[in-house]
């Protein structure tokens, strides 16, 4: 017989392949000379270095890229759909209600005289206002979904004016949100707002809370958008911390030199 | 609930169901990508990549088709297109030293075992078809039917290509311990 065939064989010798007269022919041939004694030996070392093989842990970072690409896979996908899970949500009795509203205090409104009218209008898109604030803070509570949240940051763009409640949620999603993705959002939302004073130095304190380079990269450029020299220290600071990466104390270098 | 039936859910639109596919695999296929290239940054991205290809290519699977074998078509693939971008692979002619200082970095236990350093530096020193083939049904225990499915060759094929794997393993493996 071949070497090579005898080789195979006895390969699944060893894995345990063989029965019978086979495995009998094998056993023989292994015994017979001391070449082929060695050649047998030096097979099962091998087999049994493979089997001895452990499994590596990868790191913990690579879950955490995953759920992040999922949720923005699903995310770009209810983006295609939007309208229509807004639509489906069960807000859609809230907004109906205020559009309802609205609908009825127009028409009151041509019935009566336009002080009514005026009044009227006031109160539905008030109400209009409250339901999109309510939907704003449902779904940044939602502590399950990432996406959701993240509806719901999106959904406060369309507050033209962000009383106190929606600011602080928007705030406290910046800086505590376990998903990136979700804090760059807040944080864009909250730019809109940043002629108020206490969103900018609520911006400016987010600057040491964050550990994210993007994120934190996110909040230097905005700083210097928003030429916001208050928050030259803070930037300092960032440059001194050895536990910021060395992009993030280059962005903020050059934000220091802009802004000063 | 079995692979096939959640990917079939996952292929249906509900793409949360692909974190349990990612929970039951994603440790064996960074192994697949670890122990074929030896890279840990590799392993970790090849493996990122592999399960965004299986969301954004959901519908092209096929009910009925086994999803191991599927999903590992979809990494093997990942693993070419990025071999044949950068040709960078060390090769026979590396260094022991140089092998030893990659696998310092996948994981600096390695090379305190004399003999795991040994079995993974002439599993380096083997072409990437042997190293795949040896992974998949000795490291990772696919049965010879299935990795014959995943290569898209025959049973046979796949019995005699493991057992020249296997001595080429050993040749290089006792090249080594001469040193």
């Amino acid at each position: 017989m071949e070497d090579k065939k005898m080789e195979e064989l006895m390969i699944d010798y060893i894995d345990g392949r063989l029965t019978g007269e086979l495995k009998s022919f094998v056993e023989k041939h292994i015994t017979k000379t001391e070449e082929n004694r060695r050649e047998y030996e030096s097979l099962k070392k091998t087999v049994a270095l493979i089997n001895a093989d452990r499994e590596h842990e990868p790191d913990s970072s690579l879950k955490l890229d995953f759920l992040n690409n999922l949720e923005e896979a699903i995310e770009s996908e209810s983006g295609k759909k939007r309208r229509v899970v807004k639509l489906r949500s069960e807000n859609y009795w809230q907004i109906a209600a205020a559009v309802a509203l609205l609908a009825v205090g127009i028409l009151g409104g041509m019935w009566f005289n336009q002080n009514q009218e005026k009044q009227a209008q006031m109160l539905a898109m008030q109400e209009e206002v409250e339901a999109t604030k309510r939907m704003v803070m449902l779904a940044l509570d939602n502590q399950n979904s990432a996406s959701e949240r993240m509806m719901g940051v999106n959904a406060s763009y369309e507050l033209s004016k962000a009383d106190t409640d929606i600011i602080n949620a928007l705030v406290k999603t910046m800086n505590e949100d376990d998903n990136v993705n979700v804090r760059l959002a807040a944080i864009n939302a909250l730019s809109k707002f940043s002629d108020q004073p206490h969103v900018r130095s609520a911006l400016i304190a987010s600057l040491e809370k964050q550990r994210d380079a993007i994120v934190q990269i996110t909040l230097i450029n905005l700083m210097v958008e928003m030429k916001e020299r208050g928050a030259i220290n803070e930037l300092k600071e960032m440059i001194e911390d050895s536990t910021n990466i060395e992009s993030v104390k280059d962005e903020a270098h050059m934000a220091v030199f802009k802004l000063s | 609930m079995t692979d096939e039936a959640l990917m079939l859910e996952v292929k249906n639109g509900d793409l949360k169901k692909a974190s349990i596919l990612f929970d039951r695999y994603h440790k064996r296929l960074y192994n697949f990508f670890l122990k074929i290239s030896f890279d840990k940054e590799l392993g970790h991205d090849l493996t990122q990549n592999t399960f965004l290809r299986l969301i954004k290519y959901r519908k092209t699977y096929k009910e009925g088709s086994k999803f191991q074998s599927w999903v590992y078509q979809m990494a093997r693939n990942i693993y070419a297109d990025h071999y044949r971008k950068n040709k960078v692979l060390i090769s026979d002619y590396d260094e022991v030293d140089e092998i030893k200082n990659k696998l310092e970095l996948v994981d600096e236990t390695i090379v305190q075992d004399e003999r795991e350093k040994l079995l993974y530096i002439s599993l380096f020193r083997l072409t990437p078809e042997q190293r795949e083939v040896l992974i998949l049904t000795r490291f990772q225990q696919m049965k010879y039917e299935e990795v014959a499915q995943v290569l898209e060759t025959s049973v046979a094929n796949v019995k005699v290509k493991v057992h020249r794997a296997i001595k080429a393993l050993r040749d290089k493996y006792l090249e080594l311990e001469k040193i």
